[in-house]
């Protein structure tokens, strides 16, 4: 089972997410937070072993305050050997080609995937990331 | 002086005269030099030397060279005096006088009679003087005649110590009388003589006055020295001619010769004087023959250098007209300058002007790009917003179809599948516009075979071919330079309206072909390819509205699409360089043209 951290300004997205992400068998929910700082917050904690560490996180890139890539610049700032086991996916309505390149180079994110989500996305999300765990 | 000298030499020439006169003959005067050394014996032998002499000889000193000396030694073999035996001493000055028992001087030999004297003072010395003045020395002896006369100073003798005998005495002139009167004789004798003495002397006196006046000529002419050579001839001859007359006077009066050689000698003298000024005159002739020389040099250089000048001067005169010449040039170049100067001033201000309009449209192209780039953000971000809703819409209603499925009725159903459908539909329109907004940005070209990309379009687009009947032909097309993703899209898009635009009941025919046009208003070749079907054409009215975004001619349910693929197609080809048209014949057919600049190279 797949602990997953939803992280996504929109609360209807969230909503949304929450419900597929519950449905899967292999995914489970810790967390669903609306900002990239509460995020960061939560991560936080939970490398104090105060909360539940996530296995996934699915973050969303067009956030106010904090966006997805200012995320990933201060989750990049933690400990190595706390975030080695976490794998973030990219989940944006964002057609800008720069953005999935930018998403590519990085080595922090395992997967880009556009919205909306839903089981079959979930499940190529799951094989891909056993496939790319067993190279 | 010269009167001295002249008197001291007639003195001289008397006494010679006498002598010569009185021993005419060669023997006589041998007789005579005997004479007077036996009297300078004789003289010896009488006096008395008051003090005792313990000398082993008698010592007689002569003083000056004189053949005395030779007489007295002859004699001083065969007498001794005062039971010595003498011997004879000569001094050439007064002051080496020792300490003689006798001195002998004759006046010719020029000695001061008061200096001897001095100097033989006290020492007993009996001094004879031969042709001195009266009562000047202790014995004075002249020769008369053929004899000796002498007179005695006994107060001088005395004072010497030395006593004289009265045979001596009686023998003696006793005054100056008697001296003179012995003179007398002479003298008349002498006239004769004299008178011819007299004449030479006038003659020495002209010719001294001759001289002297030859002297101040030569002073005065110096620089005429040929005319002097010629004087000093005259004078040689004259000279020659007084030696003629001299030796002539030797045979009959040898008095004459000393006279004339003393004249000769100061002729010679004078010669000499002449010789040393016409040394003088040569050395002055040379110095200015040497000058005369170098003024001639001078001359030459001068000549030299006026020829020089000459040549500067014509040099000057080119250099003038050379200078004249580059004065005008440099007016016209002046005045080309300010010409150009003029003009460059006006190219500038035009330059500037054009720099200005440069600037102006760098500027406005900064605008644009800046403008693009936003609205390009502003598309990206607007799309992310609007389709962000359209997800979760579409999600949301899959989550209600998989729940409630069973619970809904059929118009609920229904609706539920209009609003995913709408919101689909809504996503591709806002891809489609996003896709738009970033057509033409493809900044990397490469060379593409439009044949191969061909290829890859038709099995790209085989399911609409298979289910239209489609037939798509295409040969010998170009390569071109320009995005390979735009010119796939360019031709996926014209191809497939080709087929879509299909009148109902014929099978579509597309026809791709390519030809290079130059246009006469362009300075670049192009290729022109066009793509021509057989469908339905296109009305006149609608031909504006054919490129626009988002326009459709037909309804969604006759021909499906966006209505935005030919919008693409403009965008693509004015972006490459190119324009698009098409000629359509409506119900037969449409021929879209367009036209890509043929490149030699990437840009």
């Amino acid at each position: 089972m797949k602990q997953t951290l939803l992280i996504d300004d929109d609360k209807f997205t969230s909503f949304y997410n929450e419900k597929i992400v519950k449905k899967h068998d292999e995914f489970g929910v810790t967390a669903s937070v609306n900002s990239a700082s509460a995020a960061l917050e939560y991560l936080n904690k939970a490398l104090k072993g105060n909360v539940k560490k996530p296995d996934i996180i699915f973050l969303d890139i067009n956030m106010p305050a904090m966006n997805g890539w200012e995320f990933i610049e201060a989750y990049n700032e933690l400990d190595i050997n706390f975030t080695s086991s976490i794998d973030i996916v990219m989940l944006t309505t964002s057609s800008n080609p720069e953005d999935q390149e930018r998403a590519k180079r990085s080595s922090l994110i395992n997967n880009y995937i556009n919205k909306p989500l839903s089981l079959t996305v979930l499940d190529k999300i799951l094989s891909e990331l056993t496939l790319s765990k067993s190279i | 002086m010269k009167s001295i000298v002249l008197k001291k030499h007639i003195f001289l020439a008397i006494v010679l005269l006498v002598s010569l006169h009185m021993g005419s003959q060669n023997s006589s005067e041998q007789v005579n030099r005997l004479k007077r050394a036996i009297s300078i014996f004789n003289f010896a032998e009488q006096v008395v030397y008051n003090d005792t002499n313990t000398n082993s000889h008698f010592i007689i000193g002569v003083l000056g060279k004189e053949r005395t000396i030779i007489d007295l030694r002859a004699l001083s073999e065969k007498r001794q005096l005062k039971g010595k035996p003498v011997r004879i001493l000569n001094f050439s000055a007064v002051k080496d006088i020792t300490d003689v028992d006798l001195v002998y001087v004759n006046y010719n030999k020029g000695f001061d009679v008061g200096y001897i004297l001095n100097k033989i003072s006290g020492n007993n010395t009996l001094l004879i003087t031969e042709d001195y003045p009266y009562n000047a020395s202790m014995i004075n002896i002249v020769k008369v005649d053929n004899r000796f006369e002498y007179e005695i100073n006994e107060a001088i003798l005395n004072e010497n110590n030395i006593s004289v005998p009265a045979s001596l005495r009686i023998g003696a002139i006793s005054s100056i009388e008697k001296w003179k009167q012995h003179f007398q004789d002479y003298e008349k004798k002498l006239e004769k003589s004299n008178e011819q003495l007299d004449k030479t002397k006038t003659e020495i006196k002209l010719k001294e006055q001759e001289i002297r006046n030859q002297k101040e000529a030569i002073n005065k002419k110096v620089s005429k020295i040929e005319t002097q050579g010629e004087a000093l001839q005259s004078k040689q001859n004259q000279i020659e001619a007084l030696k003629l007359v001299s030796e002539f006077r030797k045979k009959k009066y040898s008095e004459k010769i000393i006279i004339e050689r003393e004249l000769e000698t100061r002729i010679l003298k004078q010669l000499d004087a002449l010789k040393s000024s016409q040394q003088h005159i040569e050395l002055a002739s040379e110095k200015i023959e040497t000058q005369n020389r170098i003024l001639s040099k001078q001359k030459e250089d001068i000549t030299v250098k006026e020829s020089r000048l000459k040549s500067i001067n014509k040099e000057l005169d080119n250099q003038r007209i050379i200078s004249y010449l580059l004065i005008l040039l440099s007016a016209i170049a002046l005045i080309s300058g300010l010409l150009i100067y003029k003009n460059n001033r006006s190219i500038k201000r035009l330059n500037s002007a054009l720099k200005e309009k440069n600037d102006n449209i760098y500027n406005q192209s900064l605008i644009l790009a800046s403008k693009n780039k936003e609205l390009e953000e502003f598309a990206y971000i607007t799309s992310h917003d609007l389709k962000e809703p359209l997800a979760t819409i579409s999600g949301l209603i899959e989550l209600l179809r998989d729940d409630y499925d069973d619970k809904l009725d059929e118009d609920a159903k229904m609706s539920m599948e209009f609003i995913d459908k709408s919101s689909k539909r809504m996503r591709s329109l806002i891809d489609a516009l996003l896709e738009y907004s970033r057509l033409g940005k493809a900044k990397h070209k490469v060379f593409i075979n439009c044949n191969d990309l061909l290829d890859e379009v038709l099995s790209d687009l085989s399911n609409a071919i298979q289910r239209f009947n489609a037939k798509v032909t295409y040969n010998n097309l170009p390569e071109v330079a320009g995005s390979k993703v735009e010119l796939r899209t360019l031709f996926q898009n014209l191809i497939n309206n080709a087929i879509k635009f299909k009148k109902p009941d014929v099978d579509p025919v597309v026809a791709i072909s390519c030809k290079i046009i130059a246009p006469e208003e362009q300075s670049r070749s192009y290729f022109q390819f066009q793509v021509t079907d057989n469908g339905i054409g296109i009305q006149e009215q609608h031909k504006e509205k054919v490129f626009a975004i988002f326009q459709r001619l037909n309804s969604r349910e006759e021909y499906e699409g966006t209505g935005i693929g030919l919008a693409y197609c403009k965008k693509i080809v004015e972006s490459l360089g190119g324009q698009i048209w098409f000629e359509s014949e409506f119900g037969k057919g449409t021929t879209f043209y367009f036209t890509i600049p043929k490149q030699s190279q990437l840009t």
